[in-house]
Parts: structure tokens; sequence; C-alpha cells
């Protein structure tokens, strides 16, 4: 199958949890695809397997069935060797915890990608996404020297460095008070307009409402 | 950024865990670093020491050695002598260049808090004291004397021509010479000649040892083999002296190499656990890093260049403490040892340096493993989970 | 057997090297106290304590007693112990050994002296001295009793014992005025260490 259209592509997205003898469905037989330039907002409650579905189309977490692209690359069959690749050269991650790393400089933490991918070549670039993220100058400054929106702002800087062509966000705004929340989608919405297929995870219906798309998830289903 | 700077900042995140777990393997690095230092330098120093002794084999009486071992910790004074028909004997071996005889005793004044040891000798122990600067000169006469310049400096004598006055014996002498400090125990000695030493201590014709001296050092064995036919006489080689207090120094060493092992291994294993330890609290962290595209590789080479950085740190700061205590330990070890030689007893040498630093390095790379595997083997999914 | 003829061929190894290496005591011209818990209650009988005081001789200080004697001082007392004595928490008087060059050696004297820097007694710890036991006798050491900086006891600028003050021991000049010297400027050293100073 060609996947010329389609960011991500999915089809009969299966995970299976082992628990002793017990089979837990984290998620059964979801169907799910995302296009260039689309932001699509994925709602439920906890446990109803939002995150799973992140993880999976994010390559952490590998499917017990179903088939998955990233791009035109199956990913299903891969190996953690390859999807590393895939991932670094795919796909961003934003968290709700920012998960920054308290002992490096705004511009430092948004570097740690090109380090690991040695792009080190590439870091001109960093200063540029700052620009664009709305950090501005603020490079040399510590996370908790800033405020939580910042801080979002600089994992969102980090998970563009590689040129991702998908974000995942998990619960990016539940951390922020209401002006932050607003500006942190507005970036989304711009980033999407550059063409990046944006996929959010979250509790708050107010902001997935405001995607191209909402797809609501209980025990590890779709519902419409 | 380099990797190497990346790990050192998540060592400055918990500075005191880091500082303890530093100063815990700087301690084992100072030990063993000064040890090895001393250990070089007091073979140094023997070697020295020995060699300005001038001769090769001393014979000595036989007698029980027990007896003269404890009368030689409490006075210095040999029990047996020999008389002047062994020097005779002596004399005829072909190969011997010099034999002097020397008389060797002591007077020990208890309440005033001091031991004199007096050394008798003649021309020939004189010709072997090659090394000796003297100011006056040697013997004029019976009632000459020589001050070594340790004594000297406690006599305040600085003149040749000062009196001297032995109150037990009641003799009296003239310094014609003082010695500079030769850093031998002679520094402490009074040398008078051989007659007045046999007449002052009433053995007349008698001597405590003769020093030997051979024409050619590979001739040491025949030369012993020679001596040992003497009656009553002890031979004792100027090497086997040194082997001796080499083969003591050695067995200490064993036994202190052995726990100082034993303590690095306990602060590699406090190295072991502070990075564990760092690599749980940082979990997430390292999810993150791997869903940003960080392979098992970098997460293991990041915690292993941690412990590393963590051992070089400590090794360079261990190093520098012994460095600087240098002189102390010298200190310490001179109280603590009666048979150190005079000189210096520790001495630097760049390769215990090496020796220390690399086996500081090859701590931190084993202590580093295991925590680097156990952060390389978190998944990324998992890693981010943990909440 | 053999075994044990090599142990004892070390033992006597170690004794040679022993009587070789044997370790000197103590040395220094600038004098140690060293039997304070004799000589202390022998010089001052109703002492029960004493207290030891370490004074640096500063440049100026140095320049001062020196002036004063008439003499350089040794070059190495730069550092002086004295001791105070005291009976019960009343400080009684003091103590301060000095070593001078007598006429065979060194002689190594404890002084005692009251606070207002009079001397009470001496006693020699150490001393090569043919009249050694004469110079530790009362004979000679009463006439040191009373004895202060005020009177010429040594002569001016010189090392010299004053025979109109103090009778020297027979046949021991060098060793008497050794002594009268060192009570001199162990005086001088209290005057300018203590009295002189705030």
């Amino acid at each position: 199958m060609e996947n010329n259209k389609h960011a991500i592509y999915g089809e009969g997205l299966t995970r299976i949890f082992q628990r002793g003898s017990e089979k837990l469905y984290a998620l059964r037989g979801v169907d799910f695809q995302i296009s260039p330039g689309e932001i699509v907002s994925i709602v439920g409650r906890s446990g109803c397997g939002k995150t799973t579905l992140l993880n999976m189309v994010g390559c952490l977490d590998t499917l017990s069935e179903g088939t998955l692209y990233i791009g035109n690359t199956e990913v299903s069959r891969l190996k953690e060797k390859d999807l590393i690749k895939v991932r670094r050269e795919n796909i961003g991650f934003v968290f709700q915890l920012f998960y920054l790393i308290p002992t490096l400089t705004a511009y430092e933490n948004a570097l740690l990608p090109l380090l690991f991918a040695r792009r080190l070549d590439k870091k001109e670039k960093v200063k540029e996404i700052f620009q664009k993220v709305g950090l501005g100058e603020r490079l040399n400054m510590l996370p908790s020297e800033l405020d939580g929106g910042d801080m979002q702002r600089i994992a969102i800087a980090r998970a563009l460095v590689n040129e991702p062509k998908i974000i995942l966000a998990d619960e990016p705004t539940g951390r922020l008070e209401s002006k932050s929340k607003e500006k942190i989608f507005g970036l989304f919405k711009k980033l999407a307009e550059d063409g990046l297929a944006i996929i959010i995870a979250t509790h708050d219906l107010g902001l997935a409402s405001r995607a191209d798309r909402m797809i609501r998830l209980k025990d590890g289903m779709v519902v419409n | 950024m380099k990797f190497i700077l990346f790990a050192l900042k998540n060592l400055l995140r918990n500075k005191i865990r880091t500082l303890l777990t530093v100063l815990s393997i700087a301690v084992s690095v100072t030990v063993l670093f000064s040890l090895l230092s001393f250990t070089k330098g007091y073979e140094k120093g023997m070697t020295s020491e020995l060699g300005k002794m001038g001769y090769q084999i001393m014979i000595v009486p036989r007698g029980c050695p027990y007896e003269a071992a404890s009368l030689a910790l409490s006075g210095g004074k040999i029990p047996n002598y020999f008389d002047y028909s062994v020097l005779e004997e002596v004399k005829k071996i072909p190969e011997v260049e010099i034999a002097a005889p020397f008389f060797m005793s002591a007077i020990i004044r208890p309440d005033e808090d001091r031991t004199d040891i007096y050394f008798g000798m003649d021309e020939n122990m004189f010709q072997m004291k090659k090394y000796w600067n003297i100011k006056g000169s040697y013997f004029k006469d019976e009632n000459s004397l020589i001050m070594g310049g340790d004594a000297a400096y406690i006599e305040q004598t600085d003149e040749p021509g000062q009196k001297f006055y032995v109150r037990e014996k009641d003799r009296e002498f003239v310094v014609t010479g003082i010695l500079e400090r030769t850093g031998t125990k002679d520094d402490g000695f009074f040398f008078i000649p051989l007659k007045a030493a046999q007449e002052m201590f009433g053995q007349k014709d008698r001597v405590t040892g003769i020093a030997i001296r051979v024409k050619d050092p590979t001739l040491i064995p025949t030369v012993v083999e020679q001596l040992e036919k003497l009656p009553d006489s002890q031979v004792i080689t100027m090497s086997q002296l040194m082997g001796t207090m080499m083969n003591l120094v050695a067995q200490a060493k064993t036994l202190i190499l052995s726990i100082i092992i034993i303590a690095i291994i306990i602060s590699a294993l406090g190295a072991l656990n502070t990075v564990l330890m760092s690599v749980f609290e940082r979990t997430k962290e390292i999810g993150v890093m791997r869903a940003m595209g960080a392979g098992r590789e970098h997460v293991f080479q990041l915690v292993w260049v941690e412990t590393l950085v963590m051992a070089l740190i400590s090794g360079i700061l261990g190093i520098g403490i012994a460095l600087i205590g240098m002189g102390l330990v010298e200190k310490i070890i001179k109280k603590l040892l009666p048979l150190a030689p005079q000189g210096s007893v520790v001495s630097f040498d760049p390769n215990t340096l090496l020796i220390c630093l690399g086996f500081v390095i090859l701590v931190g790379l084993v202590a580093g493993i295991y925590p680097a595997y156990r952060a390389s083997k978190l998944k990324p999914i998992e890693a981010i989970r943990t909440e | 057997m053999k075994r044990f003829l090599k142990s004892k061929k070390i033992i006597l190894i170690l004794t040679v090297v022993l009587a070789i290496y044997f370790p000197l005591s103590t040395f220094a011209a600038v004098c140690v106290f060293r039997f304070p818990d004799r000589d202390v209650y022998k010089l001052y009988p109703k002492a029960t304590n004493y207290k030891s005081v370490i004074k640096k001789v500063e440049k100026e200080t140095k320049e001062k007693c020196e002036a004063f004697l008439g003499k350089p001082l040794d070059s190495d007392e730069t550092e002086l112990t004295f001791y105070e004595i005291y009976k019960g928490k009343e400080l009684i008087g003091m103590i301060h050994p000095h070593a001078e060059r007598g006429e065979y050696g060194t002689i190594e004297v404890v002084w005692a002296f009251t606070l207002d820097g009079k001397i009470i007694d001496f006693t020699i710890q150490r001393d090569r001295e043919k009249k050694g036991k004469e110079l530790n006798g009362p004979d000679f050491r009463k006439q040191f009793g009373g004895k202060d900086l005020n009177s010429p006891f040594v002569l001016e600028n010189t090392k010299e014992i004053n025979t109109k003050l103090l009778k020297p021991v027979q046949e021991a000049d060098k060793g008497s005025s050794a002594i009268a010297y060192g009570a001199k400027k162990t005086l001088t050293f209290y005057k300018y260490l203590f009295q002189e100073v705030k």
C-alpha cells in the first residue's frame, strides 16, 4: 500500500497489555489517519487509550496488531533501532510536564535532539525556531527562571529542531493558565499552517473542539 | 555543547551527593598515591644512604641476637667484641681493599633525656667517609673528637678547638672537626679515635665490628664466603641489609595496599550507587531523551561519561591533596618509622601519578557500566509513563 | 632449624640497623622543657598547675633584645615557650628554659622568676660541664635569688659574669658565665615579650 496523502496512516491499531493471565486492551482496532497541515485532537477519560495511541503513532511503543505508516514507512514491524530513526526524522514530542533538563539552558535543551542525531551543524536553526515559538532572545535562561508557558515553548522548540513532520502533544496545556494556553494553541495553528501534522491528546474539550478534527476514545475504541 | 559538558552539568545537580562521592574516591586515591610515592622514595633514600656508607660488607661478632636487639633498642650497644686477630685475618683476604675496624658504644642519661653514641674509628674508616665535609680537620691526637652535624647543633659547637667532656668516663676531648649534615645517622654521632673509644669503654684492643670495602663489587660473594669461615663472626652485606629493610617495607606495603584496594572498591560502589540513584531520579528525562531520538548508546554513553568524569575529578583531586600533603606524610612516616633514612622518604614520580590516574579511570569505567546499562535499558514509553 | 637460623640472622641485621639508626633525642638550641612534671614542682613547691605560653619574637622585639644585650640573638630564637605557674587559680610565677654553650657543651637551664622579673631559682636539666654538680649546687644557685635586670650581674655588652656581684664556681668560669648570661637573656625576653607588652 502506498501512503502519499497521509502523514500517519493507521489501521486496526491494537495494543494488548498482559497482566498475569489477564489481557488488557489499551487499544482495540483503532483506525487513525492524519494529513499534513491538519490538527487532530484526541479526547477521552483517563485510561481510555489516548496516551497509548499517542505512543503508538509516536513509535515509542510497538503494536500488538494492526498496520501503521509514518509517511511512507511501515513501522508496525520495525525493530527498536529503526524506530529510533523514524522517530528522529519524523516526530516531535511535547509533554504536559515539559520534561526539560533543569541544568541546561533553554538553548541547550532545544539543542539536545541535534546532539543525539549528531547534527550539531544545524544549531543555527535553534535561534530561528526560538523566534518562531516566541521565545525570542531568552536563549540562555534556565528553565527554572521561566514560567510554564515559556517552558512549554522550549519543549516545542525542542520538538521542532529535527524538522519533524508530525508533532505529538500529550496534554500540552494541562499545566498552563488560560492566557498561555491560548498562545500555545495559536502556535500549534501556526505550525499546522506550515504543513505539520499535529496530534493533541487532551482532557480539555474546549481546546479539543478547536482542532480540525476530534477523535473520541473510550475503552480503547473510537466512539462518535 | 559537548556530551562531557552535559554530563558535568548532570553531576552538578545534586552537588552535595556528588561532592561526597568525589571525596570518598579522592581520599582513597590520596592514600594510594602517597603510599606509592613513599615506597619509591623510601627505596631511593635507603639506597643512597647505604651507598654513602662507603663499604659493602660488615662483620660483627656472633652473639645472641635477641639480647643484642634489646640492648640496641635501649642504647645502641652491641655486647660482644672481636679482638684484633680477626682484623688481621680479614686483611689477609686479597680481594679486600679496606678493612676498617670500629668501636661503637652508647652512654645513656635518662635523667637528661639523652643517649650519646660514640663511634671509635681510624683512618681506614675515614677513607670510607669520602662524602664527609668537615669544618676543621681529622683527629689530631687521642683526645680529638669530630662531631656530627646535628650533635654539633645541639651542643652549640661551631668552631674547632671548643672542648667536650664525657662526665661518666671523666674524659675531655677537643673538637677538631664539625661535620656538615650528611643526611645519614652520622649526623648524630660523636666520632673519636678508635683507641680512645676502646680505652674509654674499657675494651682495649677490641672492636665492635669491621667494615669492609671490596676492590670490585662483583667480588663480594667471594669475600663473604671467606669471611664466613672466620670463627664467631656474622657477615652482613649492605645489600642484605637493604633487602631486609625493603622486605619489611614491602610486607607493610602489601597490607596497606590491600586495605586501599578495599577502600577504593567501596568508594567505587559508592560512585555506582550515586550514579544509579541519579539515573532513577531521571527516569522520565531519559525517556524524553529517547523520545527525542536518543539511542540506547547515547543514554549509555551519557551515564558512563558521568561516572568517568566523577572518577577523573576525584583522581585529580586526590593526587592534588597527596601532593600538597607530601610534607605531612613525610613527617608522619618519619615519626612512625624509626628506621627511616634521613633524606626525603616520599618522592614524586610521574609514573606513580599515571598509575593512580589510570587506576581511578578504570574504577570509573567499571563502576559506570551497570548504571549506564540500566539507564540504556529503560524503555522510553515506560520511562515517561511512571507517574 | 634452617628457618630459625634465618630469623636469627634477620634479627641480627635489624639489630645492627637499629644500632646504626638509633633515633636521636630531640635537639634544639632553643631549649625544650624536658621534665616539666619534675622541675616545676622542684622550683615551685607550692605550684599546683602550669600552662605553656608560646611567644613569637617579632623583628621589633628582636631588635630591642639585641640592643639591650649588646649581642645578637641565636638564629633559631624566633619562637619561645614560657610556662605560667599556678597555685590553684593564682598565677605565682614563670618558668623559661634556656640553653647556652658552656665550656664543654650546651648547658640547659630552667629558670624560675617572679611576675615582676626577679629570679627565684634555677635548675640545670642538661650539661656537659666538669663542674656540673657545683654549677647546679645551692651555693652557686642561691646567689641568683632576687636578681633582676637592674642588677648588672653580667658585664655590659659581653657574655661574661660580673664577678663583683656573683661568685663563679671555681674552675668553671665559662660555665658560670654561660649561666649568668642565660639569666640575663631570659629576663630580657620576659621584659620585651611580657612586661613591656600590653
